[in-house]
């Protein structure tokens, strides 16, 4: 049972036509190789073969589910619908639930958040006091999380149930974009993507230079989910997502006995005929594992829930799902098997190189001739069907990193007491953590003592044929590399975590050093005790020196005071500094205010131009034919603070300027408010170097990028500029007022005045 | 320093095993290196047995860890149970056992007389066959169970084990590889012991 009447994109023909060659070369690839065992060696042929053949099953499954992608857009929400937020926790810290909290509590449509504390803290109780939302705990901790929410759903009324993780802060129109759906009346929950505002993750990946953010949960989020969807068989992630109560009172709540509710509580939704609707827009931002023991904690609790959920409800025999909606569950399940198909590869080239044995006999060429084009169809077509968000080179290398977890969370189907723990989420990465790439060690001692043992095996006793001592010594150099690519990848990202992520998010800021002096630039690199600031700097202004500021959020200036902690030299000017680091303070209600700018939005992406998207070879080659990344020119610029006016001396509306990083020709301003267009507007930069006032027109810009980015910002184009050679006598950046004469964005008209 | 002191023992330690094996005068030598330590298994057979009157053996083993070395050295007499298709010995013995530390909390050192209790089983099993081995000992509360499957036409097995001691219990898995020149094998995988996890890297001789 798809669901119908439900927008969506097909694969493109050219694609269809790769998947078509690649269903062929396999089937034809793994019809020569049963006639390939190598009869004194049945098991290892077999593992292998077996391996192979259940790659190709979990591919065809893959395929199925990405063939057909939704495009939804969120109907209006009605007035008058009643919603309950829940947040549940249980051993996060106090400053990580605040975020989620403030960002919850602003979110647009009338709401009530709960705060559900499983771990019965005073503190979270003050904070929910605080922050004005209701606070949940009870005498026990049944059931986990599932236990947590069900014991909340009882003790409230709303006709709609949000869920966020502790992690996970809302966008500000999470709730306008999702309501809608629930005016079909068998719609019972609408799950949206779950990504991260610390994009210094672990499950992060920077490419392009440094524009191109890729997350091993991205081909998840932007395309299987919307496959899932077009069958009606996405499935509720456990957060940022919002369920009908009435469906669940149905099923008897949120699922138990599982370790994962989520998939367990769509499942029984699905099988009582419900629907699920995926919107593909993020609309929250969580906090991804920062070192590779939550990303291996939380995959092995995913993959014991998931065969758990198929032990209990039998994902193939459970009564109610459709065909299409049990081959999505399976597909889902089957992930974690994956484990084991790929634990194989890794060690079938050393067992080779060591015993002389080898798992098929053929020929050289007969081999090539059947293997390249599966081998290499394999990969295009995953990259193809993945529409840029699967790459295959890195999530080889994070097949490399989850291989030993994924397996081991299998055994929960024949083990289903197997014990997990919760995913500690904003904890440092602690010393101990290298240990949990013990199984890539394994692999690359194994592959790397079979290299030179095989050669000299081969010298000596010439066990293997010359072109197997190649194939299989190739192979190993392959696994090799992998589990070095894990393994320093994870200590780097042990050795540079930050305490706390700095976003990437340009801001007009304004500094007074000690003797009084005045700066006006830019901030960016930001967190809520630290920043980097860009200006004119004086060249006295040195590490430890006190400093006091503001920089400017779309509600008016945040006042801190803080201290220079580095120097960013200009290069080959020692002493002339273009940027400094600084560590800072704010007041409480400052706090409150930058970390609501800040969490719960995708301005970083916005700003950076930042895509997880990247090109494949059929959408670089045939761009008209098959959908690639669309460029986002903001990506080929940084970002100066800057303030333009309607009048010569009139009040300044701060904006920021683009200035271009390499070839861009254009120049944009970006700015919270909208700005008048088509008119002469005058423009003051303030950067490292002192620019003239210039007399500026400015035309709207549409912005590509990260789905329906959000729209708090508005983007306009320069189309003409002047130097303007008249004098200014420009206010201070503190007497700012904003000028009535400005339009509001559309969209924003409920946030205070800005700047 | 200590790393590559640990290094070059092992090698040296490789070494001296193959110019035994080479000369028949062990049956089994193992050598295993980790980042955590390094261990070496010598055991012989004193004279020679058959399925009904399986021969003493006598063995000598030394772990070295960072803060720490164990050595041991001993003489079972084993007996075999008469079963159809399936291998059961039992033996006993006697060893001398020593063990040092120099970690400043837990600085020790002692050696003791003790009594070896052990049982062996292998043979058959569906699709492959199988080894299984447990020694008491009644030093520092010692006890050791290993169990090894090889599936038939994979030259490969798989193998648990898992040493209790007073202070230092640990459980090993891993695969043993079969290299292309007979009685040889490759072993790693990963030790958990005391909260920590480290893989290693070993190398067997395998005569019996």
């Amino acid at each position: 049972m798809k669901s119908p009447s439900v927008p969506f994109v097909p694969l493109e023909w050219p694609r269809r036509l790769l998947v078509a060659g690649f269903i062929v070369a396999s089937v034809w690839y793994l019809s020569w190789r049963i006639g390939t065992f190598n009869p004194n060696a049945q098991w290892f042929s077999s593992l292998v073969y077996g391996a192979e053949l259940f790659g190709f099953g979990t591919a065809l499954l893959h395929i199925f589910m990405c063939w057909r992608l939704t495009e939804r857009h969120a109907p209006p929400p009605r007035l008058g619908i009643s919603v309950d937020v829940f947040v549940p926790t249980y051993n996060e810290s106090v400053e990580l639930v605040r975020k989620t909290l403030l960002a919850a509590r602003a979110m647009d449509y009338p709401h009530k958040t709960w705060l559900l504390d499983d771990g019965r803290r005073p503190e979270m109780q003050a904070l929910a006091r605080q922050l004005g939302c209701e606070y949940l705990a009870r005498p026990d901790n049944a059931d986990a999380k599932a236990g947590n929410l069900n014991h909340a759903l009882a003790l409230s009324r709303a006709e709609l149930v949000a869920i966020f993780d502790a992690d996970h802060a809302p966008r500000q129109d999470f709730l306008t974009k999702t309501l809608g759906y629930f005016d079909d009346a068998r719609v019972a929950f609408v799950q949206t993507p779950q990504d991260f505002y610390n994009l210094d993750s672990y499950q992060h990946r920077w490419h392009g230079g440094g524009r191109t953010v890729w997350t091993e949960q991205a081909l998840f989020f932007r395309v299987i989910q919307r496959g899932k969807d077009y069958w009606n068989a996405a499935f509720f992630c456990g957060s940022c997502a919002v369920v009908r109560r009435s469906a669940l009172e149905q099923i008897g709540g949120f699922a138990t006995g599982t370790v994962t509710e989520d998939l367990h509580t769509s499942l029984r939704l699905h099988a009582r005929g419900h629907r699920s609707v995926y919107h593909a827009e993020p609309l929250a931002f969580g906090l991804a594992p920062e070192s590779i023991e939550p990303f291996i904690g939380q995959r092995v609790r995913w993959g014991q829930g998931a065969m758990h959920v198929w032990r209990k409800e039998g994902i193939l025999s459970h009564r109610g799902l459709s065909l299409a909606q049990r081959f999505n569950y399976l597909a889902s399940a089957l992930t974690y098997f994956d484990g084991w198909q790929k634990a194989i590869f890794y060690f079938a080239p050393a067992i080779v190189l060591l015993s002389g044995v080898l798992p098929l006999l053929t020929t050289t060429p007969d081999f090539l001739l059947h293997f390249v084009p599966y081998y290499a169809l394999t990969f295009w077509v995953f990259e193809e069907v993945g529409r840029g968000y699967g790459r295959s080179l890195i999530i080889e290398q994070y097949n490399m990193a989850r291989f030993a977890a994924f397996a081991w969370a299998t055994l929960a189907w024949f083990f289903p007491r197997m014990k997990f723990r919760v995913t500690a989420k904003g904890a440092t990465a602690g010393h101990g953590a290298m240990r949990f790439t013990a199984p890539q060690w394994v692999v690359l001692a194994l592959n790397g003592i079979a290299l030179p043992v095989g050669t000299v095996l081969y010298l000596w006793t010439h066990a293997l044929p010359l072109d197997g001592l190649i194939a299989n010594a190739l192979w190993a150099l392959v696994n090799v590399a992998l589990a070095l690519a894990v393994i320093s990848f994870t200590a780097l990202s042990q050795r540079n975590a930050r305490k706390r992520y700095r976003f990437p998010i340009s801001l007009p800021a304004e500094i007074v050093v000690a003797d009084g002096t005045r700066l006006r630039g830019t901030v960016d690199d930001l967190s809520d005790s630290g920043l980097r600031f860009y200006g004119k700097m004086p060249v006295r202004l040195a590490v430890g020196d006190a400093l006091t500021g503001h920089f400017l959020l779309p509600e008016g200036p945040v006042p801190f005071w803080g201290q220079v902690r580095g120097r960013i030299a200009v290069r080959g000017e020692g002493k002339v500094a273009k940027a400094i680091g600084c560590e800072f303070s704010t007041s409480d209600e400052g706090r409150l205010r930058l970390e609501g700018f800040l969490f719960g939005s995708d301005l970083q992406w916005v700003l950076n131009g930042y895509s997880d998207r990247v090109h494949t070879p059929m959408s670089r080659w045939m761009p008209r034919r098959v959908e690639g990344p669309v460029h986002n020119p903001f990506a080929d610029v940084r970002w100066n603070a800057a303030e333009v006016r309607v009048e010569r001396d009139g009040p300044a509306e701060p904006v920021l300027l683009s200035t271009p990083l390499g070839d861009a020709n254009e120049t944009f301003v970006v700015s919270h408010n909208a700005l008048p267009e088509h008119r002469d507007l005058f423009l003051d930069v303030f950067r490292r170097t002192d620019a003239p006032r210039r007399r500026v027109q400015l035309e709207r810009f549409m912005r590509p990028g990260h789905g329906e980015v959000d729209a708090r910002l508005c983007s306009y184009r320069l189309r003409a500029s002047v130097i303007d050679q008249a004098p200014t006598t420009a206010p201070p950046a503190a007497a700012v007022v904003p000028d009535p004469r400005v339009p509001r964005a559309s969209g924003f008209d409920a946030l205070p005045s800005t700047y | 320093m200590q790393a590559l002191l640990r290094r070059s023992v092992a090698l040296v330690t490789l070494a001296v095993l193959a110019a035994t094996a080479r000369a028949d005068a062990i049956d089994y030598a193992q050598a295993d290196v980790s980042s955590s330590a390094t261990t070496i298994v010598l055991v012989g057979a004193v004279g020679t047995g058959d399925d009904a009157r399986p021969a003493p053996i006598v063995s000598a083993s030394y772990t070295r860890w960072d803060s720490g070395e164990a050595g041991g050295a001993g003489f079972v007499y084993r007996w075999a149970l008469p079963l159809e298709t399936q291998h059961w010995l039992i033996g006993a013995g006697v060893g001398v056992n020593a063990n040092r530390s120099w970690a400043p909390a837990d600085e020790e050192s002692d050696s003791a007389l003790a009594l070896w209790l052990q049982s062996e089983w292998f043979g058959p099993a569906p699709g492959g066959s199988y080894y299984a081995l447990a020694r008491a000992s009644s030093y520092r509360e010692t006890w050791l169970a290993t169990a090894q499957y090889a599936p038939t036409g994979l030259p490969m097995s798989a193998e648990w084990t898992r040493y209790h001691e007073r202070g230092y219990q640990a459980t090993s898995i891993g695969v043993r590889v079969a290299t292309g020149l007979a009685r040889w094998f490759v072993r790693v995988g990963v030790t958990r012991g005391n909260g920590e996890t480290s893989p290693y890297l070993g190398v067997v001789y395998n005569a019996f």
